[in-house]
């Protein structure tokens, strides 16, 4: 058992915990009803509400933690709302006690994600060096690989790179080809790697079917983004969805990794490819960003969390004791 | 890992020629780029010690040869650049990727290029 300043500190990590666990919960229930109703919003709207979706339960957690501070519970202004939100004992914290445990798990399981993440930017960083030493530089952004498979990705987390095979620049007329390196500096221009390897860090913290979802929505967001990123007209949409088929049709005769999946990496052809297609294709009026209805989501989330942290806390201690 | 130019020509050699002792790559490079058998001898233990190089012993020296061809080499790195993240409970993307080699067979590739097709016929139309 400790007292003081640090013992506090370790209760407010316990509350933002808490907090965490109620905004992840309600975010997932959210998502889970609307995610059919996501393909209704603009790609950039889609990407921003994913976004949303996985920052929330960080940003309540810390509002939260600071709300339960000594800055706000000791100030007069937010009397009514102390009394349905307060920490009992702030500055008693026993080590033998479920706030304790809940705070290992949720450390030991930051780190596991942490290095598990850092593992494979390492792996990748080094396997990406070893690839651009043995291709040869188009331009800048640009490596062509000799090789007889047919693929086109990007990759590198600060500085990334775009690789394109010889099978495909082989393969593919010069218009094609002049499509899938567009639609690959897109992703250079987006920043996608670091961006997918980011959103994939947050997505951890779900529940497996919600992290699947998530990071589906996102990648196909971002395939789509990318598509869309230098079409001009009508007729240069009808090319990207013509290129991607032919692209389909070649990388699937070299299907080297079936089940593969990766954050770090931008594929052309990847996701759902009719999905992409039919993107491309129809000319459908999409919702603006509903601000309205995440304001009001935001502002229900804040409130639930906040009140919910000393309920929580009383249900937890009828079962366990400190 | 990234390759030094010289890492990279001693490599390209070694591909294209059999096993060599640091002798006879220093007696290539030599005539054609200059430099010391120390520097050679030196860039193939880096090659080696970055498991790129497999060496045999064959009297005093080391005989040196490639572990995979070169092709073979790029075509593990494109597979593990693209597939080291796999996870068997992250398969958001392999649900799409499947749709292309098994769900998304020919028949369906036709009817989205048939699609296309009649997109562009209507926009060529709405043009004249």
């Amino acid at each position: 058992m400790i007292y003081g300043q640090w013992a506090l500190t370790f209760n407010l990590l316990t509350v933002g915990l808490l907090a965490f666990i109620v905004a992840n919960i309600f975010v997932s229930s959210v998502f889970w009803f609307i995610k059919r109703k996501l393909k209704d919003y603009t790609v950039s709207t889609r990407k921003s509400l994913l976004w949303l979706f996985v920052l929330t339960p960080w940003f309540i957690a810390i509002n939260v933690t600071i709300f339960f501070s000594p800055l706000f519970q000791n100030g007069s202004v937010f009397n009514w709302l102390t009394d349905l939100a307060h920490w009992h004992h702030p500055d008693i914290f026993y080590f033998m006690s479920w706030h304790n445990f809940s705070l290992l798990i949720f450390i030991a399981f930051s780190l596991y994600v942490s290095m598990k993440k850092m593992l494979e930017l390492y792996k990748n960083h080094y396997q990406l060096k070893l690839l651009r030493s043995l291709g040869t530089k188009k331009n800048k952004q640009v490596t062509i690989i000799e090789s007889a498979i047919p693929t086109a990705f990007t990759g590198g987390l600060f500085k990334p790179t775009c690789f394109v095979s010889t099978a495909l620049t082989e393969q593919m007329n010069t218009d094609e080809l002049e499509i899938i390196i567009q639609h690959e500096l897109a992703h250079v221009h987006y920043s996608d790697p670091m961006k997918k390897w980011l959103f994939s860090f947050f997505s951890a913290y779900f529940i497996n079917n919600i992290k699947r979802s998530f990071i589906s929505m996102m990648s196909l967001s971002m395939e789509q983004d990318a598509d869309s990123f230098f079409v001009e007209n009508q007729q240069q949409s009808h090319n990207i969805a013509s290129t991607l088929i032919k692209f389909t049709r070649l990388a699937a005769n070299y299907a080297i990794h079936p089940q593969s999946k990766n954050e770090l990496f931008v594929h052309f052809y990847r996701d759902s490819l009719e999905k992409r297609v039919l993107h491309l294709l129809h000319d459908k009026q999409f919702k603006p960003f509903p601000i309205g209805g995440v304001l009001i989501a935001l502002l229900l989330l804040t409130i639930i969390s906040t009140t919910s942290v000393d309920s929580l806390h009383h249900v937890i201690e009828t079962l366990f004791t400190h | 890992m990234q390759l030094g130019e010289l890492e990279k020509q001693v490599l390209e050699y070694l591909w294209k020629t059999q096993p060599s002792d640091a002798k006879q790559v220093y007696g290539y490079f030599e005539k054609n780029r200059g430099g010391s058998l120390n520097t050679i001898q030196s860039t193939l233990e880096r090659l080696f010690k970055k498991s790129l190089l497999v060496r045999v012993k064959n009297g005093h020296a080391y005989q040196y040869s490639p572990k995979i061809e070169r092709q073979e080499l790029i075509g593990q790195l494109i597979k593990n650049v693209t597939n080291d993240f796999v996870t068997e409970d992250e398969n958001s993307v392999i649900a799409a990727f499947s749709s292309i080699s098994s769900d998304l067979d020919e028949q369906q590739l036709d009817k989205l290029e048939l699609m296309i097709e009649l997109q562009r016929q209507k926009l060529q139309n709405n043009n004249q």
